[in-house]
């Protein structure tokens, strides 16, 4: 039987980011944002090589969105050129080739030379709002054919991204919790497709949502007020990602969350994949972690869905 | 302009809550009966968009009696198709009471509808009788510490909101602490240690003070509160306690502010704390006074409230309730120290006068 380590490893955030950014041709590094535990992970932690977090894979966002092709090609030809190794998967033991049609294509995902503990995997921005659903761009390598994937509310994630050292950038997190926010207007019920640390009833938009309130949780840590200075953020990147529809969807920013806060069903979901994941150092009992809910719906959403209201 | 009229890029109304099986449009404070036919329409365009799911308009605390209410939605609801009559429900809700859940509802529906009112709750607090000769004592010695002046009977019942045999009572209390004018106003000659004496060791009982601590494992700070307090822009809420006395006395020896205590303005019989959630969530009240307070509650009974504005805007309590909130604290070596410089600075300005 699988242990939660065998499921989700703990990684390093400061060492995985130090193997990517080394590994990809230099002039790609600024095209690469990392999103997702790590880059919350990396924000929250620094460069404490000793703090893991549990996660598989590392995110890496490509932008602008017309600089993603060249350099997720570039990216994942230096990579298996120095050893990286394809991810196999259910539907994928191997790259495409010319004959896989666009929607059948696998995702860029590569895991370093004699590792197995995590992998990269390419994304990229959608190019318009009515991008929500899941687009293939075709990244044709010597290597084989693959699929870039853009999807949801992902250009929030590359909105005035962190610099770091190490010449990638980070996604802010209250970007990414505000992408979560807006993906998940309604808990539905499709479950997370391989499950979440041996849970196989861990829906996927408890699992996004219980995100939201880890980043309020570690943000909360390092400043008590820090949840006040995002609505400001949020309403700037709406208008600027969406400048047609960005009242409507700060209106409905906080439905998700009020959602998740009134069933204790999901809500114990959300909080088991955030004490095994991203809060699994310090993890907060199930009423803290509800309270963590009642902060965020009282801090951040309603002051963003009143500027959604004027 | 889509987004202002509430609809999607496609033209589509947004509901305030849109879940697996229902859409619910909230409205609050209806106050006329057109008001519900506007947004009876808006939730039948929203069962037009979702044919499988229903529809519920959830009206939050209605001006409107619930016969009326149910009369005109009845009206409206029979000359709809089936299709969508079927699905259209009215949900109302009073004083956040709700009645029983709508038949057919989904259970995670119900729970968001709960959830939302219980959101909004504005709990009502009754409170005890305000004792008004103390508050009439609290109200002369503010004086005789801020403005030597002396007093009319008629000043400190409108002040304080009380009978003139009140004031009377009060003032022979004071015995000869109190000086009488000519004209009958009074001042006080001296501090009036065993009145105030009483008053400090009866103020637990006398007056009234709520004690809240945190229940999350991430505790904010009462700066953190008075930043949120701020945010409020409450005119009835000053602050009292260590950061009121520091504001009247900057040399008060304490390092660091324990707790928050704020003074609200209730000179009526109940009170309306939702406030305290606005401040934080996880503020929860206890009466246990072994449990370390982050906010505790002082609330001011006479009729005018006498704080005043400083320079950063905040309203502040005045000296003699920021001395009563040290005491409370426990901080008696403070709360002395704040007397010797009271009484000194009244006394300073006697002389100038």
């Amino acid at each position: 039987m699988k242990t939660l380590e065998d499921l989700l490893r703990p990684v390093s955030p400061a060492n995985v980011l130090r193997a990517i950014a080394l590994a990809v041709p230099s002039d790609c590094r600024k095209n690469i944002i990392i999103i997702g535990s790590l880059a919350v992970g990396y924000h929250y932690f620094g460069q404490q090589e000793d703090i893991v977090v549990r996660t598989k894979d590392a995110d890496c966002l490509l932008s602008p969105g017309i600089a993603a092709i060249p350099a997720g090609i570039a990216i994942a030809e230096r990579l298996m050129g120095a050893g990286w190794t394809f991810k196999r998967s259910k539907n994928h033991s191997d790259p495409g080739t010319a004959s896989t049609p666009d929607s059948e294509l696998p995702a860029v995902r590569l895991c370093p030379p004699g590792q197995s503990e995590w992998f990269i995997e390419l994304l990229a921005v959608p190019e318009a709002f009515s991008d929500q659903s899941q687009r293939w761009s075709r990244l044709k390598t010597r290597n084989g054919h693959f699929g870039l994937c853009s999807f949801g509310f992902l250009s929030l994630a590359s909105y005035r991204p962190s610099p770091t050292d190490l010449g990638v950038y980070i996604a802010r997190p209250e970007m990414m919790a505000l992408a979560n926010l807006l993906e998940h207007p309604t808990i539905r019920p499709e479950t997370m497709s391989g499950g979440f640390a041996g849970r196989a009833d861990i829906k996927r938009s408890n699992k996004d949502l219980g995100r939201v309130l880890a980043i309020a949780r570690l943000a909360t840590a390092r400043d008590e007020d820090a949840m006040l200075s995002w609505p400001g953020l949020w309403d700037e990147a709406l208008r600027d990602r969406f400048p047609a529809e960005w009242m409507v969807l700060a209106r409905g920013a906080g439905n998700g969350m009020r959602s998740l806060l009134a069933s204790e069903v999901d809500l114990e979901q959300a909080w088991y994949t955030c004490v095994n994941g991203l809060l699994a150092s310090t993890p907060p009992t199930f009423d803290a972690f509800k309270l963590v809910g009642r902060r965020v719906l009282q801090d951040a959403i309603p002051p963003l869905e009143s500027i959604g209201r004027i | 302009m889509n987004e202002l009229m509430g609809k999607n890029d496609d033209g589509n109304t947004k509901p305030d809550f849109n879940s697996l099986t229902a859409v619910i449009e909230i409205k609050q404070n209806l106050s006329a009966l057109r008001g519900l036919r506007d947004s009876l329409i808006q939730v039948i365009k929203l069962l037009s968009q979702y044919p499988e799911k229903q529809g519920y308009l959830l009206l939050l605390n209605p001006g409107i009696g619930s016969a009326n209410l149910d009369d005109e939605f009845e009206d409206i609801r029979s000359a709809l198709l089936p299709s969508i009559a079927e699905r259209l429900h009215l949900i109302i809700a009073k004083e956040h009471a709700i009645g029983v859940k709508p038949k057919g509802m989904n259970e995670a529906d119900w729970a968001f509808v709960k959830n939302w009112i219980a959101t909004l709750k504005e709990p009502q607090v009754a409170l005890p009788n305000p004792d008004k000769k103390s508050e009439v004592l609290l109200f002369i010695l503010l004086q005789w510490i801020t403005d030597k002046a002396p007093i009319s009977s008629r000043w400190i019942e409108r002040t304080v909101g009380c009978s003139y045999r009140t004031v009377s009572a009060a003032i022979n209390e004071l015995g000869p602490a109190i000086k009488r004018e000519s004209d009958r106003r009074v001042r006080l000659k001296y501090f009036p240690e065993e009145s105030w004496r009483r008053i400090a060791a009866m103020a637990q009982k006398i007056r009234t003070s709520m004690y809240y601590v945190d229940a999350s494992d991430q505790s904010r700070s009462p700066e953190s509160l008075l930043k949120r307090l701020n945010l409020i822009g409450r005119h009835d809420i000053a602050i009292g306690g260590v950061l009121g006395a520091k504001h009247h006395f900057p040399n008060l020896d304490i390092v660091g502010t324990p707790r928050l205590d704020i003074c609200l303005h209730v000179p009526g019989k109940s009170v309306n704390l939702s406030f305290i959630h606005q401040l934080d969530p996880a503020l929860e009240r206890t009466r246990d006074r072994h449990r370390p307070a982050r906010l505790v509650l002082h609330y001011i009974r006479r009729k005018e409230t006498l704080f005043t504005r400083g320079e950063n805007g905040f309203l502040w309590a005045d000296p003699v309730e920021c001395l009563l909130n040290l005491y409370d604290a426990r901080l008696d070596v403070q709360a002395a120290h704040f007397v010797e410089f009271l009484t000194a600075q009244s006394e300073k300005s006697n002389e100038n006068a």
